[in-house]
């Protein structure tokens, strides 16, 4: 398992912005996933009504989740493939181990999974001698790296170019030292040339899945480089890492779903390799894995089912929720100390390892709303992260300053009059104090705030106090 | 109730973009292909086919070595006009270069190839070469993903081992965000559109 640092997020996110590196690939990059799918969804007149398609089909298909479950299982049987049922990451890692040591893996090449990452199957398969190789180029150099990805959909979010160079430099050891790495270009064509001979020799290929299909038993992937198809059609043997919720009732249901996710994520109409994988090798067949696996993990999803949290589980993973975060953009994945960063993790990752491990996720939030706002299956995130802050609460998880100033909050606004006289009063009184320089550059209890900006002094009145005057002054017509 | 949403597949909503006559559908389907760096060669018949491949290969200065999938309608095409274009039918192996895949379907909503495996159409042919060639009937351009997949329900039935809808060539955004084109799979992808009577015959 990764060991989780979301506990230190603040210390996390105290590093992340001291790190140049980090703060110059976050401007970088940040604004240009805004811009892409802000162009896809303006070329699409019909997009708004596809995100409450796409939405529709989530909240049926998870109301309905355990038929569709079990009619996914039998048509991947009749195809010729397994499904392994895993309750958690444990289970999960077991089943993929035992099905690379029947087939005698040395290598297993790997296209990007977030499931993976979840289960941390890399580490494992090291640990019982099997070499996991990373294909998707930004999830190879984070391999090299020993780094977890700081992004869903785009691993190396978080580096720059000469940390390309320099991965290489260290781990490609048959590179000259006169070779030239100007461009992105070079780079590319260095992974390229050394990942095409380990999708040749691996024994089995590993990818996620972003949608499983009840109706076909499919397992759906969606790359770009074409990374994943390599890695599911050379080897012999095919595992698909996918949890539960990523079913979908039919091909139909899929294709509205693809045609959101895209333009979403990347701002692309369409990825380039979208691939249904049904079974294993057919008969009079010339390439194909002779066996294929499925791995269907819960840990801890099917008890968010009839929670608060359902509607987390109709995430499709395109990452346009972290992309417009700014709290993500101004810290990156890593601070957020697990696998899922952003707003999405913020809630889900609650919900995987605890809101003891987890609780300042879902406090890292402006509640700006944006996350909401561009979310295909509509999922309505800051609600969600409210959600936590209440079983924080509820659990005396907060500290304890917190939850006395909460506490004191609450007891005077739940009574208006006291409420209007305690912040007039500190309306005024603070707006006499400041009167002179117009702001404070210090604050008792409040000096985390001031410390790094300075206190508007309130000018004129609480806004109570100047509606009913103006109620009053308003001529009776 | 489930069961029959299984069976019915029921169509969600299709965007009004490819809500076209065949032969607007078809060309939104090839300036699909190049806006997503695909190029295309419209030609009058399947015996032009072998020009038009021997002519890209010598614009993009590639050696005529291919590996063409043994399909039929493939097969059928008299190659020997072309002798110098060397010709293996089969699966693609890492040293092949250039594959030959037959087409069948197109999307013209988002300029998409739906290559189904079989023993005719191998996979590898779609993602192991570095060039990839597509030889494709007019008349098999639809307009929306819905109406590919009904083609391959009537034609193929059950659902093959592998769909691939293919969008371009290979790319990658992972260093630094921005686009390069030739990752992992073909670093070319080409399309031989074959104009044929069913492409002629749609309403205008």
């Amino acid at each position: 398992m990764h060991v989780a640092t979301s506990s230190a997020f603040k210390e996390n996110a105290h590093r992340a912005l001291a790190d140049t590196g980090l703060q110059r690939a976050l401007a970088r990059s940040g604004s240009s996933f805004i811009a892409r799918r802000a162009a896809a969804v303006a070329a699409l007149p019909e997009f708004e009504q596809l995100r409450d398609t796409a939405r529709d089909i989530k909240n049926h298909t998870l109301g309905n989740l355990d038929f569709y479950l079990e009619a996914y299982e039998a048509k991947v049987l009749a195809a010729g493939g397994q499904v392994h049922w895993c309750a958690d990451a444990e289970a999960a890692r077991t089943a993929v181990l035992e099905i690379c040591e029947n087939a005698g893996a040395r290598t297993v090449t790997k296209g990007k999974s977030m499931i993976g990452e979840e289960i941390a199957i890399n580490e494992h398969l090291e640990r019982h001698g099997i070499e996991p190789v990373e294909t998707d180029l930004g999830e190879y150099i984070i391999q090299l790296r020993h780094e977890l990805p700081s992004h869903i959909i785009a691993p190396a979010f978080h580096l720059n170019m000469e940390d390309w160079e320099e991965a290489f430099r260290k781990s490609h050891t048959d590179l000259p030292a006169d070779r030239v790495f100007a461009e992105r270009r070079d780079i590319l064509t260095e992974a390229r040339g050394k990942l095409r001979s380990r999708f040749l020799a691996a024994d089995v290929g590993i990818t996620g899945a972003n949608f499983l299909i009840a109706e076909t038993g499919s397992s759906v992937i969606v790359t770009n480089e074409g990374n994943g198809d390599l890695t599911q059609t050379l080897p012999r043997v095919h595992i698909v890492l996918a949890s539960i919720e990523k079913i979908v009732p039919t091909i139909e249901d899929c294709m509205s779903l693809l045609r959101v996710l895209a333009r979403s994520a990347t701002g692309q109409d369409f990825s380039v390799y979208t691939t249904f994988s049904t079974g294993a090798r057919r008969a009079g067949d010339l390439d194909g894995p002779e066996e294929y696996h499925v791995v269907l993990l819960d840990n801890g999803r099917s008890a968010m089912i009839g929670s608060e949290f359902q509607d987390m589980l109709r995430c499709i993973r395109c990452a346009a929720c972290m992309n417009h975060c700014p709290v993500y953009g101004a810290v990156g994945g890593h601070a957020y100390g697990w696998v899922y960063p952003g707003p999405m993790g913020a809630v889900l990752t609650p919900g995987l390892i605890g809101v003891e491990q987890a609780g300042h996720l879902p406090n890292a939030s402006t509640f700006c709303g944006k996350c909401e706002s561009v979310c295909p299956v509509r999922i309505p995130l800051p609600k969600l992260m409210r959600h936590w802050r209440e079983r924080e609460f509820e659990r005396h998880l907060t500290p304890a300053a917190v939850r006395w100033n909460l506490r004191l909050w609450g007891f005077v606004a739940r009574r208006p009059l006291l409420y209007r006289m305690v912040t007039r009063a500190a309306v005024l009184g603070l707006g006499w104090l400041g009167r002179k320089r117009g702001r404070f550059s210090r604050m008792p209890f409040a000096g985390g705030w001031t410390e790094v900006r300075d206190l508007p002094a309130p000018e004129g009145d609480t806004f109570f106090a100047r509606y009913a005057r103006e109620q009053r002054s308003r001529p009776l017509s | 109730m489930l069961c029959g949403r299984l069976d019915r597949h029921p169509r969600q909503l299709i965007p009004a973009r490819s809500r076209l006559p065949h032969g607007e559908q078809v060309d939104l389907f090839v300036s699909n292909v190049e806006k997503e760096f695909g190029s295309v060669a419209r030609v009058v018949s399947a015996d032009a086919v072998p020009g038009a491949v021997a002519d890209y290969l010598a614009a993009q200065n590639l050696a005529g070595k291919l590996v063409m999938a043994p399909h039929p309608e493939l097969r059928a095409i008299d190659w020997s006009s072309r002798p110098l274009l060397e010709i293996r039918e089969g699966r693609a192996e890492g040293s092949d270069m250039v594959s030959v895949q037959h087409g069948f379907a197109a999307i013209a909503e988002t300029g998409t190839l739906m290559f189904p495996s079989a023993a005719e159409r191998p996979t590898t042919l779609n993602i192991l070469t570095d060039t990839e060639i597509v030889v494709l009937r007019a008349s098999r351009v639809v307009g929306a993903y819905e109406e590919a997949w009904d083609l391959l329900r009537s034609e193929i039935g059950a659902m093959p081992r592998n769909v691939m809808l293919v969008t371009g060539p290979s790319r990658s955004a992972d260093i630094e965000q921005a686009l390069e084109l030739g990752a992992h799979g073909p670093r070319r992808l080409h399309v031989v559109l074959i104009e044929d009577a069913g492409s002629s015959e749609g309403p205008t």
